[in-house]
């Protein structure tokens, strides 16, 4: 079947935000990130609106929706939810096809996958349910710096003498913060010590999956030049960083539903 | 995928037998209230520790603990225990089979009655209570706690396995002598508490239907590479109840013979869990997720089917010397072979003797993934799963993954995440059969 100038949409219902992509032949012709706030139906409907918007067409115009992310089940279309990893790896697939591990740092959850030359899951692993291992966990120092989220890793790339956190609680993290913050230390020195600390997290997730190159990141994660830096440093491989990485996911399931509808 | 959300915590079944197991679960309670009322003797115990039918012999009525937290959990009704006993200062680390019965024992304590609604009546107050280290610390320690909340008393039976490098024929003698004096210990606890002398013709009927009724449990469970499964995980985690709760009676015996003609019909009719199997699971480790056992239907709905697992298991059979004569020995040899029996696998292999019994059955159920269950609370059956896990995976290639909640305690359980790791898992899986 031929899918050009068929339109299909991806919805990524996560913790944090949500995510809506409308594409047209693996591209991408309109999105919308909003917050996911107290209501999922109500959210998913606002972002698909503005999405469409953006890509200058109607709901009927779609041939397919796919949903993935935490809030998939509360899906006010109808839509097929799919697993949000496998959203993540074809997105990366199409961005880069050398891709062979996934690392998706997101809201809730830091998520490490091996993807087949075909963008499809071959081994995962989640970080366990602990802020530490999420991007909860920078939104926490980010609050107590008081330095905007979208600010903090080009602030942390200017570091000279990270610090080291004695912890791996983003709890006890916090009252570290407050305490090095009134020793005088630099915040990007504070930010530099975080993003190493995630880091090494992360690293524990690809070593037992056994990491390949080429190395993707996504999520809010991947909107951290410093974070990505740190993991880099410590795996010894070069991240990539989609355009848009908090969007993989969607623009995933707009591909996959996609494939499936058009067979 | 369903997207239905989920409120009960049970799972529909493969066979009609394993329907059959509520009312014997049922029966567990009532026949130790009925004891008590009757001026039988009423035993808290251990499963698995190798002793059942010395409690059987003695007309001793076993009441497991542990199975009445699992139940409370399949009833959804377990929050008001574990928060009594965290109230009286147990750890939520601690292993919440013990948190739900110490909990249990201490609300029954200050009401001074079992606690309105328990379920299936609760569990009435035991007579004496039987601790065993066999797989774990709180299995020999719970009972010394509760103490705290009743008057009973207590015997902690060590039950001990070389590890699997020792040279076998050099430590074996110990181990069996030792193991004895523990039986041997036991039996007079028993004695003392019962005013009745251990009659070892009873002892050896107990033990011929104990290991009749496992030898049927095994042979079920050879059935189940048929492919199509006949029988899922599911069923298992309910069949079980004969082989632990009824060790050593002939209601085992008549309930697995049932259970095997039915698996057997089914597999050599071809009669499949679900119509369209695609892939085979092997549940391999940590205890099941008594408050969301329906998760095994949602992995039914994506065509994957638990074929066979590796908890809660009967011991394979093993052969005890004929020149054993005395059942109190053959206890003791029982204990030593079915501790060694994947020993010297193990040695030869991965080093592991879990490891070595997983890479069997992977072999002989064609299995095409396998998850694990963390339980948070069980350091039993967690602590080294992930190295299994890995170790297995130097053998194997096959997809794994590992869920993380707990046996009963629902704080640690997420739906939302369980379902988001399965989904990946199964497209796992998927992209295994498209390469082949
Ligand atoms: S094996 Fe696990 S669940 Fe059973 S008593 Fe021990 S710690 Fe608790």
């Amino acid at each position: 079947m031929n899918t050009i100038n068929q339109y299909y949409a991806g919805l990524d219902m996560g913790s944090v935000s949500i995510k809506a992509v409308i594409i047209s032949n693996q591209k991408i012709t309109g999105w919308a990130l909003i917050p996911s706030g107290g209501n999922y139906k109500t959210a998913a409907t606002t972002v698909m609106t503005q999405a469409l918007a953006a890509a200058k067409i109607r709901r009927e115009d779609l041939c397919g929706i796919g949903v993935t992310g935490l809030g998939a089940q509360s899906t006010p279309f109808d839509a097929r939810p799919m697993s949000d990893i496998s959203c993540q790896a074809r997105g990366c697939h199409v961005f880069f096809p050398s891709a062979r591990t996934l690392i998706d740092i997101g809201g809730q959850f830091t998520k490490t996958a091996k993807i087949t030359d075909k963008g499809k899951i071959a081994d995962f692993l989640m970080s366990e349910k602990c802020a530490t291992g999420s991007g909860r966990f920078l939104q926490v120092i980010s609050r107590i710096l008081q330095v905007p989220i979208e600010e903090i890793g080009e602030l942390s790339l200017t570091s000279q003498h990270p610090i080291k956190f004695s912890t791996n609680c983003a709890v006890f993290a916090e009252s570290e913060t407050i305490s090095r913050i009134a020793e005088g230390a630099k915040p990007a020195d504070i930010l530099a010590g975080v993003h190493k600390a995630m880091a090494s997290k992360v690293n524990m997730l690809l070593k037992r999956i056994k990491l390949a190159p080429d190395v993707v990141l996504t999520g809010g994660g991947g909107e951290d030049a410093g974070l990505a830096k740190a993991i880099g440093q410590i795996i010894g491989h070069p991240i990539l960083v989609p355009p848009n990485p908090r969007l993989t996911a969607a623009f995933g399931a707009a591909c996959l539903t996609m494939e499936t509808t058009s067979g | 995928m369903d997207t239905q959300s989920q409120v009960k915590t049970t799972a529909v079944k493969g066979t009609d037998t394993a329907r059959e197991v509520r009312p014997m679960v049922k029966d567990i309670y009532k026949a130790a209230h009925e004891a008590r009322e009757n001026g039988k003797k009423v035993a808290y115990m251990m499963v698995a520790s190798h002793y059942d039918e010395i409690l059987r012999a003695m007309d001793i009525v076993p009441l497991p603990t542990e199975n009445y937290a699992g139940l409370c959990a399949a009833k959804r009704d377990m929050d008001r225990f574990l928060l009594r006993a965290e109230a009286d200062g147990y750890s939520q680390v601690l292993c919440s089979y013990a948190r739900i019965g110490l909990g249990f024992d201490s609300l029954r304590k200050e009401l001074g009655h079992i606690p309105e609604g328990s379920p299936d009546g609760g569990m009435p107050l035991p007579d004496m209570m039987i601790g065993s280290s066999a797989i774990c610390d709180p299995r020999f320690k719970w009972y010394q706690a509760t103490s705290r909340y009743l008057e009973a008393p207590t015997f902690s039976i060590d039950v001990v396995a070389p590890p699997p490098q020792a040279d076998l024929n050099r430590v074996r003698d110990y181990y069996i002598n030792y193991q004895k004096e523990q039986f041997q210990g036991l039996i007079e606890f028993c004695e003392k508490q019962t005013h009745t002398k251990m009659d070892k013709e009873k002892l050896w009927e107990a033990i011929r239907l104990g290991d009749k009724a496992w030898q049927l449990w095994y042979d079920i469970d050879r059935l189940r590479v048929a492919i199509p499964s006949p029988m899922p995980s599911q069923d298992h985690f309910s069949i079980m109840v004969a082989g632990h709760y009824y060790t050593g009676t002939q209601k085992a015996v008549d309930f697995y013979q049932k259970l095997y003609d039915e698996v057997k019909y089914k597999a050599d009719n071809h009669i499949g869990v679900i119509k369209d199997e695609k892939y085979r699971i092997l549940y391999g480790g940590g205890l099941p997720p008594w408050h969301t056992l329906w998760i095994f239907n949602y992995f039914e709905s994506f065509g994957a089917v638990f074929a066979i697992e590796n908890v809660y298991r009967g011991f394979d059979p093993v052969q005890v010397p004929s020149h054993v004569t005395d059942p109190v020995d053959f206890l003791a040899w029982r204990t030593w072979l079915r501790a060694t029996a994947y020993h010297e696998k193990a040695r030869q292999n991965s080093g592991n003797p879990t490891v070595e019994k997983l890479l069997g059955i992977i072999k002989d159920y064609a299995i095409d993934g396998v998850m694990f269950h963390a339980c948070r609370s069980c350091r039993a059956t967690t602590v080294g799963q992930t190295h299994i896990k890995t170790e297995l995976g130097k053998y194997c290639d096959l997809p794994m993954m590992q869920l993380v909640s707990d046996m009963v305690d629902l704080r640690d359980y997420s739906e939302a995440q369980w379902k988001a790791q399965i989904g990946a898992f199964i497209d796992a899986l998927e992209a295994r059969t498209d390469q082949e």
